[in-house]
């Protein structure tokens, strides 16, 4: 199984501290942004890991990270020269993840106190075409949102006023890598894919697994995401030093 | 007057934050760290300043900072080669200093406190330092100030038995002289040119004036403290302070 990590972007809702820092970069309490999903997809015992990079100094990542020995992965680097869509990003893994089973997780996902291990095994052993992990929230109307019916990912919908539920799509994905194919038909159309529409299409084939993501989840995208994810980091600290 | 503003040093109490990014460009909530301090020189209505820098990615900082414009200030730079203490680093600005007054102000100190009318009491009055101190909880971590009828008497690098819990915070005035007595002190125990050691001439001269700090002041340089110094910003914003 493969890892891919989406950590494009120019952070310009962060702005200015991502002026002259990759938004990647930002420390959450003890650790870089970037650490996070990596960890998350380390004990989740995926170690090789692409990075998709875009966005003001990328190349301060790779002075970072380097080799990913730190942090016990392996790490191979891509770079799309524009600013383009998270699915468009996940494409230029296509020949990193060749025939193999792929976990995609956006690179400002903090995820803490949780493992990923035993869902992932129980995608890599199903029929499931894909997987989409969800949290329950208490604001889902901040989120896209999920209904879920034995198992299944039944309808999925994007950031609404009410729709009933409270499982938040976490931006972090499973996929078998007939994925490329998928993505590959739907470039052809003029429509742009993006996330939404690709899940979508395993819907309507009742083949999109739902698996609830232990531990904590938020996504760094504004200064008090960014404070809250360091926040609880804190937290979790305390409690473990406890 | 002028400003100076000591933003060099390694930052490797906050490694691996600081592998790829210089510390003073870290968060504090909002903002990067540097841009507190020129904020509270341009507060204290301090325009032309000069910023010390040393460390990793220092190219950044002047993409960041530009000319100061965006910040009603005047920037100008200098590059600290090698670490070498507060009062080394400091030794950097004597040209910049040229005469005036100084108030200096190290890149990781945080504070609410408004500078303003405590710069203008010391612009008007004979002495030749100024020190701001904060109470803490924690003096063994600081440097001490012992305070005898108003007066600082001595100050101590983290003492093991504070006489005190007024921290000396990263926060001076000085005339042109300190540049003479930063020229006679010698490097502490572990190879550094000291600031307490200069503030205690001033000290011994009778010649240093002690300030308070109100509101909350931290030194950023730790995770705990990086932590708590965006925490603080974060409320005083919430309370419609808006730093």
């Amino acid at each position: 199984m493969k890892g891919v990590i989406l950590a494009g972007g120019n952070g310009t809702r962060l702005n200015p501290l991502t002026k002259v820092t990759n938004k990647h970069l930002l420390p959450v309490y003890d650790k870089p942004l970037i650490y996070y999903p990596i960890n998350a997809m380390a004990s989740a015992g995926i170690t090789d890991i692409i990075m998709i990079l875009s966005g003001n100094m990328v190349g301060d990542c790779m002075c970072l990270l380097g080799s990913g020995k730190d942090l016990g992965v392996n790490l191979t680097y891509k770079c799309h020269d524009s600013e383009c869509n998270q699915v468009n990003q996940l494409w230029l893994a296509r020949d990193f993840v060749d025939s193999e089973q792929l976990m995609v997780i956006a690179g400002d996902s903090v995820i803490v106190g949780g493992n990923q291990r035993s869902l992932v095994r129980e995608f890599l052993k199903s029929k499931a075409e894909a997987g989409l992990f969800l949290k329950e929230v208490p604001y889902p109307e901040r989120y896209g949102v999920a209904d879920i019916k034995g198992g299944k990912v039944k309808r999925i919908e994007e950031k609404v006023i009410s729709s009933g539920s409270n499982y938040a799509i976490t931006g972090i994905y499973l996929y078998k890598p007939y994925v490329f194919q998928v993505i590959e038909k739907f470039r052809d159309s003029a429509d742009e894919l993006n996330f939404f529409k690709l899940n979508n299409y395993y819907i309507a084939r009742d083949s999109l697994e739902a698996y609830y993501l232990r531990g904590y989840w938020i996504n760094v995208t504004k200064f008090e995401s960014l404070f809250r994810a360091a926040m609880f980091v804190r937290e979790e600290h305390r409690k473990n030093d406890s | 007057m002028k400003g100076i503003i000591l933003a060099g040093g390694t930052g490797s109490r906050l490694y691996p934050l600081t592998k790829a990014v210089n510390k003073h460009l870290l968060p504090v909530y909002h903002k990067p760290m540097i841009f507190y301090a020129i904020e509270a020189m341009a507060q204290a209505g301090i325009e032309d300043i000069l910023v010390i820098l040393g460390g990793e990615s220092t190219g950044e900082f002047i993409t960041l900072l530009g000319s100061g414009k965006s910040f009603g200030v005047n920037l100008t730079y200098r590059f600290q080669d090698e670490a070498g203490g507060i009062a080394h680093a400091l030794d950097l600005a004597e040209n910049f200093a040229n005469n005036d007054k100084i108030l200096v102000i190290l890149g990781d100190n945080i504070f609410e406190y408004n500078l303003k009318n405590d710069v203008e009491v010391f612009c008007r009055s004979d002495a030749k330092a100024g020190i701001f101190l904060k109470k803490v909880v924690d003096p063994e971590r600081y440097g001490i100030a012992e305070i005898k009828d108003d007066k600082v008497i001595n100050i101590v690098e983290k003492p093991e038995n504070p006489e005190s819990n007024w921290a000396v915070t990263g926060i001076y005035m000085y005339t042109p002289q300190v540049f003479e007595v930063i020229k006679t002190i010698i490097p502490s125990d572990r190879g550094e040119l000291e600031i307490t050691d200069v503030n205690n001439v001033f000290v011994k001269d009778n010649s240093l004036l002690a300030f308070y700090l109100e509101g909350y002041w931290i030194d950023a340089g730790k995770f705990e403290s990086l932590y708590l110094a965006s925490s603080y910003v974060r409320q005083f914003q919430n309370k419609g302070g808006g730093v």
